[in-house]
């Protein structure tokens, strides 16, 4: 399967690669697979904007994902759990979390800004709030869908309440949770370099990265940029992914 | 009712991609598609021109197709084909010509200076080498602005990372000086005025003082619409040269249109002006230098600026035999 | 008179619906009863009453004297689903109950390891319930349940999903895990032959409400044959009840309700 998958890939790059050429015989400017790659060494050897190298950029946008994400799943999880298990926390928390829940993460922006300043806080922000509504509907939806038996057994082995909720309904869970963390993970990934576009007072960061580029009009820097952050986002995803089948080996 | 909606949408989608081809075509009947830059001071010539009505009296209809915040996104504009002629900074039309995104013709001059470096209203800084290892901001890699600031720390023995230059969006610096998240900033007038009528900030260097006379923002083509439409080009230009003109003979007038397109009050924006060079006229030495300094910045590849120029600037080139 | 479980006038109303009308039985320590009736009469609601998993409306039941109106490490339930819980190997399964306990680990792990040994489980311990066959895991279930040694053992119609020989294994198995603990035990089927092979005692319910028609005593010693002719006096009497039973809550008598 994996070798079926690399197929159509392969191709559409080489078509692109020979479509480029010809262009670039009429007379045309087109971005390359190598111009790309050509964009990708100097990224790491000049650094967008210059002087700015690579790893750094990947570094920054990563802890500001890794905040944003665990601020997430700390306040997200629970608060799902609470949701899914009781009507009460229901019929008061869940008009609001249906209110701000369509609202994009980067239309707060401009509240980040004065609230937070410019540095990490208030891009770690804007993607606590990509992160924060998946991670609750799911966790909410995995305590729901959870067949009431499993309470039941616990029940009748006596199990006191918060032995329900740690023995039964968080791992029963699991598998929705998982669900959303990983929906949250992308999520956040997308939000992040968009968030990064202006307003960075540390000057690193891949979607700051990709702007600049965008800016001094580097279409090469600004594919190989895109690259990277696509290529680190299916990274985080594959390792979330094999974090998940660990845990859920029981399914 | 149900019936009539279906049959609206039904029509509504057959014609937009006719309403959207049909934009294409509407050079032919004397209409320019055009942007400038949002709150820049520099663009009033235009402001005055749509004010008073003179692209009118030259048989000219003006679209205002957008805009836009920075020069570079105007450039995807016109890399898009979505625009005819804008006002915009010398330096992002220069690199997106450089790097091949687009193809342009240099009108006419818009302005000179009218930057300024502004830093916190008690700092103790007195020339920008002071500045040294804080954090500046400016509107984008590849702007004037940014040009202006490298020359400047050049000038001041800076090099290129004893600052710690960020991007961000002219209205967010005042705040984010104010805040104390950066040190300072180089921006476009009216926002240094602003910072100093806030109170939040104070002119620490002119743009006049880093590069006396350089040219700021231009009027260009694309060149695909100059070769097609020569005529009308020309009578763009012929509006700017007169609106700058009585913008430089009526200030007061001026002014209470750019409070319009600026939302400020007009003391500031009286006073934002002075420190404005409206003219029409491009200098070749100066356009020169431009050229070279974006090359020396690496900003642009390597390009003898006389052979550059030949074809970027509309007036030396000479167009088809 | 020293009966261990008590159950008086218990009746059950979800609404306007009654399910259970006046039930009221007796039995002595150690005792095995079946409880029979057509499919949906309320047997399941009777044994989730007495495991105290819902209340009654009326009547209450008692262990040795003592009034049960929630769940009570006294009582085990074993689920028709096994319910075991899917994210739990075979030990930690079984060991839960001691775990829920506070007991110590060591001591947990000892008691269910030797429980797995004895119900003949062995190498099943880092198992998941999903890698399991329905019989395993219903000797997994009833493990969980009687590790915490329980006086009464609530058992929901558990062999349901196995049939032919399996079955008659369980059943095999779980009188053997009965004679060796003597604990009370209160086992739902709709089989009335599964019920003459286990049981001291029948109940015989009817439906809609549940009543209790009559309580059949199976005085003969294990293991019992299926076709000898008491079995298949008593065999007799049960289907004529039940069937009188059907045919009072024929449709005509159904819609009419």
């Amino acid at each position: 399967m994996r070798r079926q998958g690399l197929v159509l890939p392969v191709l559409l790059v080489a078509a692109w690669q020979f479509g480029a050429l010809l262009a670039g015989a009429k007379g045309l400017e087109v971005t390359s697979p190598l111009d790309v790659l050509r964009g990708l060494a100097d990224l790491v050897k000049g650094g967008m904007p210059p002087g700015h190298r690579l790893p750094k950029h990947v570094l920054y946008s990563l802890v500001r994902v890794f905040l944003g994400y665990s601020a997430a799943i700390a306040s997200g999880v629970p608060l799902g759990l609470a949701l899914g298990a009781s009507a009460r926390v229901r019929a008061f928390i869940r008009p609001l979390v249906d209110f701000f829940r369509p609202i994009p993460p980067l239309a707060w922006v401009p509240l980040a800004i004065p609230w937070f300043g410019i540095g990490v806080t208030a891009a770690a922000f804007i993607i606590f709030l990509g992160a924060f509504f998946p991670l609750v509907l799911n966790s909410a939806a995995g305590v729901n869908t959870l067949d009431p038996v499993y309470v039941d057994a616990a029940r009748t082995l006596d199990a006191s309440r918060l032995q329900i909720w740690t023995k039964v309904l968080v791992p029963g869970a699991m598998p929705c949770i998982l669900t959303g963390l990983r929906v949250a993970l992308g999520i956040a990934w997308m939000t992040l370099v968009a968030a990064e576009y202006t307003d960075v007072r540390e000057g690193y960061g891949l979607g700051y990265m990709v702007m600049a580029a965008r800016d001094l009009q580097r279409t090469d820097v600004v594919l190989a940029g895109m690259l990277v952050i696509g290529v680190t986002g299916l990274a985080l995803e594959v390792g979330l992914r094999a974090a998940a089948r660990r845990i859920l080996r029981w399914k | 009712m149900n019936h009539r909606l279906c049959r609206s949408l039904a029509l509504a989608l057959v014609l937009a991609p006719v309403a959207w081809s049909s934009g294409k075509a509407r050079a032919a009947e004397g209409r320019v598609r055009l942007a400038y830059l949002q709150n820049d001071l520099h663009h009033l010539a235009l402001w005055v021109a749509l004010e008073k009505g003179f692209f009118r009296e030259e048989g000219v209809s003006v679209d205002i197709a957008g805009v836009f915040h920075t020069g570079a996104e105007m450039m995807s504009a016109f890399e898009g084909g979505d625009l005819d002629m804008a006002y915009v900074g010398q330096a992002p039309a220069t690199i997106a010509e450089a790097r091949g995104r687009v193809r342009l013709r240099v009108v006419a001059l818009v302005n000179a200076e009218g930057s300024a470096v502004v830093v916190g209203a008690g700092a103790p800084y007195r020339r920008l080498g002071d500045l040294r290892g804080a954090t500046v901001a400016m509107p984008g890699y590849g702007s004037v602005q940014d040009v202006l600031l490298r020359k400047a720390m050049a000038e001041e023995g800076l090099g290129p990372h004893d600052l710690k230059v960020i991007v961000l969006k002219p209205p967010e610096m005042i705040s984010a000086l104010g805040s104390g998240d950066i040190r300072g900033f180089i921006a476009w007038e009216p926002y240094p005025t602003r910072a100093r009528a806030q109170g939040v900030g104070r002119i620490l260097v002119a743009s006049h003082a880093i590069w006396a006379g350089h040219p700021c923002c231009i009027l260009v083509a694309a060149q695909a619409f100059a070769e097609a439409h020569r005529a009308l080009v020309e009578a763009v230009r012929r509006v700017h040269v007169r609106a700058t003109g009585y913008l430089r003979a009526h200030p007061e007038e001026a002014a209470a249109v750019a409070v319009r397109y600026t939302g400020m009050d007009e003391a500031t924006v009286r006073d934002a002006m002075k420190d404005v060079i409206y003219a029409d006229e491009l200098s070749v030495e100066a356009e020169r230098e431009m050229v070279r300094s974006l090359v020396e910045q690496q900003y642009i590849p390597p390009v003898d600026p006389a052979d550059f120029l030949r074809r970027f600037l509309l007036d030396t080139e000479s167009l088809a035999p | 008179m020293g009966a261990h479980l008590e159950v008086c006038g218990l009746t059950k109303h979800f609404g306007a619906n009654a399910v259970l009308e006046e039930v009221s039985l007796a039995f002595e320590r150690g005792a095995f009863v079946s409880v029979v009736g057509v499919s949906g009469c309320g047997k399941t609601t009777l044994l989730r009453i007495i495991a105290g998993l819902e209340p009654a409306t009326r009547g209450v039941v008692k262990l040795d004297s003592t009034v049960v109106t929630r769940n009570t490490p006294r009582i085990g339930f074993v689920f028709q689903e096994h319910a075991l819980f899917p994210w739990r190997t075979t030990l930690q399964n079984v060991e839960i109950g001691l775990e829920i306990a506070h007991v110590p680990r060591r001591r947990r792990r000892r008691a269910a390891e030797e429980l797995i040994r004895t119900f003949g489980l062995e190498g099943c311990e880092g198992k998941y319930p999903k890698e399991l066959s329905g019989g395993m895991r219903q000797r997994v279930a009833i493990a969980r349940t009687v590790i915490t040694e329980p006086e009464l053992v609530l058992l929901d119609e558990p062999f349901n999903a196995l049939d032919g020989r399996l079955r008659k294994n369980l059943q095999c198995f779980l009188l053997d895990v009965w004679a060796s603990r003597r604990e009370t035990v209160l086992f739902v089927t709709h089989s009335v032959d599964e019920a003459l092979f286990m049981s001291d005692h029948v109940v015989v319910l009817s439906s809609g409400p549940a009543r209790v028609i009559d309580v059949v005593q199976v005085d003969l010693p294990r293991p019992r044959i299926p076709w000898s002719p008491e079995i298949g006096r008593l065999r007799e009497r049960i289907l004529t009840q039940l069937e009188a039973v059907s045919l009072a809550t024929s449709p005509a008598q159904r819609t009419s309700r």
